[in-house]
């Protein structure tokens, strides 16, 4: 029985899925500076499109849709425009021995070579931990495209995980 | 190592060391600042505002005999907006406290009645709990065949479907690691005990190439009769492949099928006013209803007169004795017409009239989630908007949710004296005395045995 959400209503919701937001937004793009900015556009498009929310019970669907756009859309701005490119190359700046080290920035470099639409079905897959119907819900794609980018993500990324650390 | 293998530990390996290397800071205050701005500036300009746009309830209106006894089936999928914390039991006329910015929890996830005096709710953490006397005594909470995280996806809380006190079915998608499967569980003991029906083994994925299923929805009009809508997605393509439909006369026992067919009932959403009569507005012809009589083997489609381009939102479609459909609609203000209009046709939906524009009395901004009781009587929540019903309360500047009824089909609308509780979306009727509803902050389920003066909450 979808219900339209009154202002205040929709206030509330915008309060309770913040800070989740947040994280998902800081999670997408690895940057404070960019989060932030991501968090606040995206909850000020959820304000002027408040309207095409049907049914205020699908709020975390329909709003982590707009966000995901939004961290979308700087992912691909930051594409354009890097100015220092991302060694991903680089040594740790903290040197640990650890395997467990080793195996983490391995990840953080094969994310760094993920494209934008990649980069963000892994975060939402396995680190959000969302169901890939949810998934395709918030990127407005069929559930055979999440799987499909999954699918071609990690077959990027294992290349990256098989090298000797 | 096979590959499989290799992308089992690799999935694995991921997860782990993104929630190791992934960890977020705290919020900065400066964007909870900007968060916040943002919604007191909108509630503000809201403050003398005018209430929404009706509600869309989906309703089910069993009927037979002479004038239809109403029970209304419907959907409650949404929880987490009911705005009121004040939950009131309704057994007074104490005016109703004003909205605060509190959510309640979505807890409530499905809310059904069935004309045998059979009523469902599953709530999100609790289970499913059933009546089969018609609110007064329920059971102890059911486990139903839910979603698990592990498999993606199992089943839609829109496909938990019962047709009478002791027949149920849901239907989903679950993804594995071999692929994609149709899965249908079944309950003949009001849930129970659930089956996994043959159709699963009729559904396996045939073949990857063929691409995935992506939903499945189940329709049953009785406990024999059913069908299953599957749709697919074709793999590196994303576009839905079309739809499925498969089809059993013996309660899920066998299955006939596939046979291709629209995809009514996943895209769009039908509602069903009796397990047979069911409509829906067409994407392509937002002015137009599209009804069905036969449990949605036939459809008619016809035009709304009088709508431009405005979509229409069908709140009821309402069946009387002799065969007249009465659908209650809703319009965009920007139609220049009364909020709420009322379409009828007599000849089955193949052309309709507009019979009524829903003049609203003083004081109801609108007439939300319409339920019908009879093909005259109707209950529906109504925003009340400040002013004389209102007045001498402190929060009056915001519209109260109440129950109000017409016993002319919609001609005049009453408050139900003393009637009312604060948040509610809607309610659920057996006939014309008995019926529920689900408000509260956190929500509750309540009943009623005198027609919505007085409101009991359900102990659980």
């Amino acid at each position: 029985m979808p219900l339209e959400a009154s202002e205040e209503v929709f206030a509330a919701l915008t309060r309770r899925h913040l800070d989740s937001a947040y994280r998902l937004a800081w999670a997408i793009l690895g940057d404070t500076g960019d989060a932030d900015d991501a968090t606040q556009d995206a909850f000020a498009l959820a304000w002027r499109a408040r309207r095409s929310l049907l049914d205020p019970a699908r709020f975390d669907a329909w709003f982590g849709r707009i966000l995901v756009n939004v961290c979308r859309q700087r992912l691909r701005q930051r594409a354009r425009s890097v100015i220092r490119p991302l060694d991903e190359d680089a040594e740790p700046a903290i040197a640990d021995a650890s395997q467990q080290t080793s195996a983490r920035d391995a990840i953080s470099r094969a994310m760094a070579r993920l494209d934008a639409d990649h980069r963000i079905v892994v975060v939402l897959r396995y680190w959000a931990d969302l169901p890939v119907d949810e998934i395709a819900a918030r990127l407005d794609v069929p559930a055979g495209t999440v799987k499909s980018r999954l699918h071609y993500a990690l077959r990027s990324m294992r290349p990256r995980l098989e090298e000797p650390r | 190592m096979k590959d499989n293998d290799f992308d089992r530990d690799l999935e694995t390996e991921v997860r782990a060391e993104l929630r190791r290397s992934i960890v977020p800071p705290a919020t900065p205050e400066y964007v909870r600042d900007r968060v916040e701005r943002l919604a007191a500036e909108a509630v503000e300009r809201a403050g003398h505002r005018r209430p929404l746009r009706p509600r869309r309830p989906r309703v089910s209106w069993p009927f037979g005999g002479m004038v239809a006894v109403a029970a209304i089936v419907a959907v409650v999928a949404a929880a987490s907006f009911w705005r009121s914390t004040q939950e009131q039991s309704a057994t007074g006329s104490t005016p109703m406290l004003g909205p605060t910015a509190s959510i309640a929890p979505g807890t409530v996830l499905h809310m059904s009645v069935t004309a045998d005096g059979g009523g469902f709710v599953y709530t999100d953490g609790d289970g499913l709990r059933v009546t089969a006397d018609r609110g007064v005594t329920w059971s102890e909470a059911r486990q139903v065949p839910a979603r698990d995280s592990a498999q993606d996806h199992l089943w839609d809380l829109a496909s938990l479907d019962f047709v009478d006190a002791q027949h149920g079915w849901i239907t989903g998608v679950k993804n594995t690691s071999q692929g994609s499967q149709v899965v249908v569980y079944g309950t003949g003991d009001g849930g129970r005990t659930w089956q996994s029906a043959p159709a699963t083994s009729l559904l396996p994925d045939p073949s990857p190439a063929q691409g995935s299923f992506v939903a499945a929805e189940d329709h049953f009009w009785d406990a024999l009769h059913g069908r299953v809508v599957v749709g697919r997605v074709v793999p590196n393509d994303g576009e839905m492949a079309g739809c499925q439909w498969y089809a059993t006369d013996d309660g899920g026992v066998t299955w006939s099928g596939p046979t291709s067919g629209p995809c009514i009932g996943l895209s769009p959403m039908v509602r069903w006013t009796t397990d047979a009569i069911g409509y829906f507005v067409p994407t392509d012809a937002p002015t137009s209803v599209s009804v069905t009589q036969d449990g949605g083997r036939t459809w008619r489609t016809a035009p709304l007169p009088g709508l431009s381009v405005e979509t229409i939102l069908p709140e009821m479609l309402i069946v009387d004795g002799v065969g007249h459909l009465s659908l209650v609609t809703s319009v965009s203000p920007s139609e220049g017409l009364a909020p709420q209009l009322v379409f009828g046709s007599s000849d089955g939906g193949v052309t309709w009239s507009k019979e009524l524009d829903m003049t609203l009395p003083a004081g109801f901004d609108t007439v939300d989630s319409v339920s019908a009781l009879g093909p005259q009587h109707w209950i529906a929540v109504v925003e009340v908007a400040p002013g004389p019903i209102t007045t001498g309360t402190p929060q009056a500047q915001y519209g109260y949710t109440r129950f109000a009824e017409t016993v002319d089909g919609g001609r005049t609308w009453s408050l139900i004296d003393g009637g009312g509780i604060q948040g509610a979306g809607g309610s659920l009727w057996w006939d014309d005395r008995r019926g529920m509803t689900a408000a509260g902050d956190p929500m509750k389920i309540f009943v009623t045995d005198d027609g919505g003066r007085t409101w009991r909450p359900v102990p659980f």
